[in-house]
């Protein structure tokens, strides 16, 4: 959260070079942030950060609010036109408190600039798997979200209004997918529905009416909400959002891009205004011997040389496909078997580097998110190892020794911003996966059982690159330890892991399931075991009690306010 | 015919508070902020007029005019329904103001009474009073013209407002040069900016003993700002040709001098905004 003190500093020093010290500065210009009016309005803010990205580089100006009044000044600078600005709202100590962006803005004479600005909030959404819940096994929850602006974990207890299958965020608008899952298999079940979600009260909105076929597994949106790309095991949508400014009167198109099994999206927004997206098909899991039978597939949702047509998609590539993202108006991709990071376009994939020096040779890159010109890459090696890695988009070109690498240590280490793989990646965070479970009625006997596999499922980027989440979830196995009176025991966990993106600290760690089941075949087995918490995690709210209700969850999707993925 | 009436009695009433009204207030800041905003008591008549009419400030003035559309950013989107509360109730008007960083509401009023009745209420938001007011009855359907809505403002507004400014940056490559500008002396280089009345030609002359006088014309466009440059050589010394160019540089405009000529290749106007060059003061606000 210190993270951009440096950088205001030395651009600061850029803005000011552009004024023209002779001149008077009678022109005036407004930056107006549009907070969303509401319960939950950013609070506590006393800084505000401003970032013009601009063709030259970027622009950071600062400035302290007059909490009285809400204004501020940012002084003087030279006139932009059609840039992308980021705001973010800092208390005190530092930390967002609120963020918002927007792109193709003009700060010019009497020009007013208005950016909406939201709490810094994770959403997670996901099915319940708990059979001491009465009625049906598989229940549709609602989700629950993380506010790092207040610094309250999530806790499967403070929910949305009502049960979604999938959350997705576009820009400062938020949406939830509805969707049934069967009670006895889990599995999501019957038409999805996409529904808004108030941004300043979480209230809940009419559904849109189109139905979506399949069960819902990705979505991305633009910055704009106008335009959502949803995923399914069995078909890639489109959905043009649009608002009568008059009436306020909403119209919603779906439309089929392709047939098939989705499941990554991204979705992106280039300077003439084309809203592209991206998919992923037949995805490989990422867990077992990488297969490059994954599609990359392209369908250009809006723009002019779309004249009117409707949207259709087609496919780029063939390959180890694992993810992709967007920034900045150009989409990127990972393969894990090639372990390479590239751009894609309508008709192309062209490699930017290879991830072929970060991790072991095993280690494949299944996860990305890009922001502002950095790629955040998660990544799986055997057997239940993950990490976190920051790299440009683009090599590095070769600097001098040293250049910030500790290419010598970090390895098996939490938290730590030192190991890289080489000069310009740095290695936020890597772990082995691991689970101790307690017995619940012999104080102090505990299991450490080690995973067997884990899989990072998302990832996201939040506050514009303050804060980089993702989620987890891990399988355990222990085999009966006769002597030690320990049944074999088989554990699911999944968890959400929200780190400091600038030093790689854990800033939420929330494991919202974990659960599972043990085979005893000794009568002397210890056969009540419950889950232990590791310092720093938080796990969901205990149940009422004498109730059955756990609030047990697990996370099918997660999505940032303004997140970048 | 008894509507009719009416609406005159109001502007008779209207027009005399406006022509005492004025002195009170001294000359406020031809620069300042005022924002137009739109209040309508069940009429649909007049559709846009305050957006004409902050136009139309913006073009005769050197206001920073926000119409309805600009205050509704800066204000939130509540904002009509806000007006629409205040009832045209001066405080209440001026406390939208105080939200915006104006100095001045122009409240445009439309109602019905047989004719449409267009009132314009100049709001000082500091005093939370009416300044002044302009009223007048229009048959269902007239559109007023440009001409009319300028007549409303310019009795709403002190005349200052209208009188219009342009910056000239003159530098020298020496010290102690004098500078007259259109026959008045300026003072001796380096000199401040002058705020000089625009549109508006000027002769410039600098000059130094021993040197050979620098001379031009600059046509000074309103809210722009020309830079002289005067390179002044010895007496006696051939001086090549460019040592007498000037650069003018309006803002936002491309502007060229030769042998004591301006050329311009652009206007200043509301509703087509260019890309300043200079610097710009940018504010902010948290809604």
């Amino acid at each position: 959260m210190k993270r951009l003190g440096p950088l205001v500093a030395v651009a600061l020093a850029g803005a000011c070079a552009t004024q023209h010290p002779s001149a008077p500065v009678d022109r005036e210009a407004t930056v107006a942030l549009a907070l969303p009016q509401g319960a939950l309005n950013p609070v506590g803010y006393t800084s505000v950060d401003i970032v013009l990205h601009e063709p030259g580089g970027d622009v950071a100006l600062t400035a302290q609010i007059d909490i009285d009044n809400g204004t501020f000044d940012l002084g003087t600078l030279t006139p932009v036109d059609g840039t992308a600005i980021e705001a973010t709202l800092r208390s005190d100590t530092g930390a967002v408190v609120g963020y918002g962006r927007v792109s193709g803005a003009t700060i010019n004479d009497n020009e007013i600039v208005k950016i909406p600005v939201l709490r810094p909030i994770a959403y997670i959404a996901g099915s319940a798997d708990d059979d001491q819940r009465p009625g049906p096994e598989w229940t549709v929850e609602p989700a629950t979200f993380s506010d790092l602006s207040t610094g309250a974990p999530p806790d499967g207890k403070t929910v949305l209004a009502s049960p979604s299958a999938l959350m997705v965020a576009a820009g400062s608008k938020l949406f939830m997918i509805t969707q049934a899952v069967d009670g006895t298999t889990g599995a999501a079940t019957g038409m999805a529905q996409v529904v808004p979600v108030s941004v300043a009260d979480h209230s809940i909105g009419t559904p849109f009416d189109p139905m979506l076929a399949g069960a819902v597994v990705d979505a991305a949106g633009t910055d704009d909400g106008n335009h959502l790309v949803i995923a399914t095991a069995s078909e890639l949508y489109a959905l043009d959002i649009s608002t009568d400014m008059t009436t306020g009167a909403v119209t919603v198109v779906a439309t089929m891009l392709a047939a098939g099994s989705f499941s990554h999206v991204a979705i992106l927004t280039t300077d003439t205004g084309e809203v592209d997206a991206i998919a992923i098909k037949n995805r490989a899991p990422t867990t077992g011997t990488c297969a490059s039978t994954a599609e990359l597939w392209w369908a250009q949702l809006a723009g002019p040389s779309l004249a009117g047509a409707a949207p259709a998609a087609h496919m780029v590539a063939t390959g180890g496909f694992s993810d992709v993202a967007a920034d900045r108006g150009q989409a990127y991709y990972i393969d894990a078997c090639k372990r390479e990071l590239g751009t894609v376009t309508a008709t192309a994939t062209a490699m930017t580097r290879s991830l072929t020096a970060i991790g072991s040779a095993t280690a494949e890159p299944t996860m990305l998110a890009v922001s502002n010109g950095q790629a955040y890459i998660g990544i799986e090696d055997q057997p239940a190892t993950t990490s976190l890695a920051v790299l440009p988009v683009v090599a590095s070109p070769p600097s001098g020794s040293g250049g910030g690498s500790d290419a010598g240590g970090g390895s098996g280490t939490a938290g730590g911003s030192g190991a890289t793989d080489s000069t310009d990646t740095r290695m936020l965070w890597t772990e082995g996966a691991q689970q101790v479970v307690e017995a619940a009625n012999f104080a102090g006997v505990q299991r450490q059982l080690d995973a067997t596999s884990v899989m990072i499922d998302h990832l996201e980027i939040g506050a514009g690159g303050d804060y980089v989440a993702l989620t987890t979830s891990a399988h355990f196995h222990g085999s009966a330890v006769k002597a030690a009176n320990f049944p074999d025991l088989t554990i699911d966990a999944d968890e959400l892991r929200v780190f400091d993106a600038s030093t790689g600290g854990s800033v939420e760690r929330y494991r919202s399931f974990c659960a599972g089941f043990f085979n005893s075949m000794s009568g002397n087995d210890i056969t009540a075991w419950q889950c232990a918490q590791t310092p720093g995690q938080t796990a969901p709210a205990p149940g009422p009690d004498n109730s059955p209700v756990t609030y047990d969850h697990h996370i099918a999707s997660m999505t940032f306010l303004f997140g970048k993925k | 015919m008894r509507a009719a009436l009416i609406s005159l009695a109001i502007v008779a009433g209207f027009t005399a508070l406006a022509a005492g009204a004025g002195p009170a207030h001294g000359d406020p800041d031809p620069r300042r902020k005022l924002i137009v905003l739109e209040y309508r008591a069940g009429s649909s008549a007049l559709p846009g007029i305050a957006g004409r009419v902050a136009a139309a400030l913006g073009k005769q003035t050197s206001l920073q005019v926000l119409g309805p559309d600009q205050a509704r950013a800066v204000y939130g989107d509540h904002l009509d329904q806000v007006l629409v509360k205040c009832g045209g109730d001066a405080a209440c008007v001026a406390k939208i103001g105080q939200k915006t960083g104006a100095a001045e509401v122009l409240l445009i009023g439309i109602s019905e009474l047989g004719d449409v009745i267009l009132t314009m209420q100049r709001i000082d938001v500091a005093d939370h009073t009416v300044v002044s007011r302009v009223a007048d009855s229009l048959a269902v359907g007239a559109v007023p013209s440009e001409p009319q809505l300028a007549s409303y403002t310019t009795r709403l507004l002190p005349p200052g407002d209208f009188l219009r400014f342009g910056v000239l940056d003159i530098v020298s490559n020496l010290g102690g040069a004098t500078v007259t500008v259109g026959g008045e002396p300026r003072g001796v280089t380096p000199l401040e900016t002058l705020r000089m009345r625009a549109p508006e030609s000027y002769e410039i002359r600098v000059e130094k003993p021993g040197y050979v006088p620098f001379s031009t014309h600059v046509a000074l466009p309103p809210d722009g700002e020309i830079k002289v440059e005067a390179n002044l050589v010895r007496r006696g010394g051939a001086a090549a040709w460019y040592q007498h160019w000037y650069v003018a540089a309006a803002v936002g405009l491309v502007v060229a001098g030769a042998g004591g000529t301006a050329i311009y290749f652009g206007t200043r106007t509301t509703s087509t905004p260019m890309m300043m060059a200079g610097p710009l003061h940018v504010n902010g606000t948290i809604q």
